[in-house]
């Protein structure tokens, strides 16, 4: 069995969502390919090598030119008889993934959590419904999708030397009639709002402490901080803020922000939107205050403070500092 | 210029995401959603901003949700197409994208609109799927949408911060939930729409064979909750318990 996993280049690297795939194929007893597209792809070749491609497939192709993109790799998956591709949640990978889907005839499943060889079948898991169910997904085509929520695997940790030369390096097969692209980036990348070092602090941090609607006014950020600042944690927002210009997207907690992992996550003020969930929900430990007990996010905590920001808060840090 | 914007009767006004994650349900309240409306907006706008053309509705949906796609019209569409056929109960998002697709490709339209739920993953794969079989770039996470001859720019949200793409019409664009505040109907809008044209077709009127889907939902489960919360009520008290919680998980000395 051949899995194909799509790397995703981000800041620079792969993914670690594209590296946890890898290892996820390799686990399930597969070949383990990648593909890996944009400019100074190649630079990506001994990073996803050493971390378990055996074949990889070097693209010029932008991530954003997707009818091209699509193009290319379903010629690859056709060529090489793949049976199985992989992909990370990611706004530029689900473009990528629907457009193959289509592509191939592929039938695509996502959402996943996980996925399993069971009587030769496999299997991928998807919650639904809010996450209170998990469905399980089956395949009826010969080449299949497989989409993966964000972080469902880890990355195992990278072999050291030799394995980069041990993996098989091809260029994605050429077309006799390529698309004509259309797409472009206007200017150059533009990126506006994020701030790679915030979102990572983020992702990294061992206490987040969120803002949300719910804190009232932008004024009342500055409590935020102040909590987060004396459990040495980082501050994060969910969407409304952003988009209410209270707060750079780096600062975003969620399914189009950051996800996070801490050992402690205290919501203030947020009501536990699904697409705020998924960026937070493997929290060890996660505290809500919110005014509302029945806002999502109060079923889904470890302590559920049904208070006001102003009653809870600015006391609240007072108290830590007091200790 | 003629907009066409697709329009899911699946969710109902409140918008229950549960009904975007489940195949089996697939019917809600016959009201059009508010990412819809914003998506009716934007092709609004940009026919206004051509100064001539039109604005098609177009959804796949059960003939029962007619009601949503008469809402659409009074805001200010012109017509409507539905395709409404038992036959694509069930289909998964292969499926559908080719439905989807044939029915967009009677239209001809200079741009093609949608609005997904902002959570709704399938709705962005769907698109981009049925922009494939169209052959047309299909743009998505647009936060800014202009057209300046015929040239049709967006800002697009992604994980790494925002970009600005450009492609030329004809094009598929989804819009997200921010890009315009929709407006509201009239009651001469309202009054207007009773007597707009909506063509109700089946497959058949398409050409078109039923769609095989590529997944099948092979069972469900529940999902057993994770976290049992504590609820702490007494505002008063509740710095202090909080304090003494983080002291009990070892996080404050």
């Amino acid at each position: 069995m051949k899995i194909l996993v799509y790397a995703e280049v981000r800041d620079g690297a792969p993914s670690a969502d594209a590296l946890g795939l890898l290892a996820k194929a390799r686990a399930l007893g597969a070949e383990a390919w990648a593909v890996v597209c944009g400019p100074g792809a190649r630079s990506q070749v001994p990073e996803l090598a050493r971390h378990g491609a055996r074949q990889i497939l070097v693209g010029d192709e932008p991530m954003h030119d997707v009818p091209v993109l699509a193009e290319r790799i379903a010629q690859a998956v056709t060529q090489h008889d793949i049976e199985w591709v992989f992909i990370g949640t990611s706004v530029p990978a689900c473009d990528l993934a629907g457009a193959l889907a289509a592509r191939l005839e592929a039938g695509i499943a996502w959402g996943l959590v996980d996925i399993e060889v069971r009587d030769d079948q496999m299997i991928g898991t998807r919650p639904t419904h809010f996450d209170s169910r998990l469905a399980e997904m089956g395949w009826t085509t010969q080449r299949k999708i497989a989409l993966f929520r964000q972080r469902a695997f880890a990355p195992e940790p990278a072999v050291p030397t030799g394995a980069d030369e041990q993996a098989i390096v091809a260029p994605l097969p050429a077309s006799a009639e390529p698309p004509a692209s259309r797409v472009k980036v206007r200017d150059a990348e533009v990126t506006v709002g994020h701030d790679a070092a915030d979102a990572a602090s983020l992702a990294q941090a061992q206490v987040v402490v969120s803002a949300g609607r719910g804190i009232g006014k932008p004024e009342n950020l500055a409590h935020v901080k102040a909590l987060a600042a004396c459990l040495n944690g980082v501050t994060g927002v969910s969407l409304p803020l952003v988009e209410m210009g209270w707060a750079s997207r780096s600062m975003q907690v969620g399914q189009t922000g950051t996800l996070v992992k801490p050992r402690l996550y205290i919501a203030c003020g947020i009501s536990g939107q699904i697409q705020h969930r998924l960026g937070m929900e493997q929290s060890e430990v996660i505290i809500a205050i919110n005014t509302d007990v029945g806002a999502p996010i109060m079923g889904f905590c470890d302590l559920a403070v049904v208070a006001d920001f102003d009653a809870v808060v600015p006391p609240l840090v007072d108290l830590i500092r007091g200790t | 210029m003629k907009a066409v914007v697709c329009i899911k009767t699946a969710t109902g006004g409140a918008v229950d995401a549960s009904d975007a994650f489940d195949r089996a349900g697939r019917v809600g309240a016959a009201v059009l959603n508010a990412c819809d409306a914003r998506a009716v907006e934007a092709a609004l706008r940009i026919v206004e901003q051509a100064g001539q053309g039109e604005v098609v509705v177009v959804a796949l949906a059960p003939a029962e949700m007619l009601g949503a796609v008469r809402e659409a019209l009074a805001l200010g569409a012109n017509r409507a197409l539905m395709l409404s056929d038992p036959l694509l109960f069930g289909a998964d998002l292969l499926a559908t994208s080719q439905a989807l697709a044939a029915l967009l490709a009677r239209e001809k339209a200079d741009i093609y609109l949608t609005c997904p739920w902002s959570g709704d993953v399938d709705g962005t794969l769907l698109w981009t799927a049925t922009g494939e079989r169209l052959g047309l770039p299909a743009l998505t996470q647009a936060r800014q949408l202009q057209i300046q001859a015929r040239r049709v720019i967006i800002q697009c949200q992604t994980e790494s911060g925002d970009q600005v793409l450009e492609t030329d019409l004809p094009c598929m664009v989804e819009v997200t939930e921010t890009i315009h505040r929709p407006r509201y109907a009239t009651l001469k809008g309202k009054a207007a729409a009773r007597s707009k044209p909506v063509q109700l077709l089946k497959l058949a009127d398409l050409a078109l064979e039923p769609p095989r889907s590529g997944t099948q939902v092979l069972a469900t489960r529940e999902r057993p909750p994770r976290r049992t919360p504590v609820v702490l009520q007494d505002s008063g008290e509740a710095p202090a318990r909080i304090l003494e919680f983080l002291r009990g998980k070892g996080m404050v000395p």
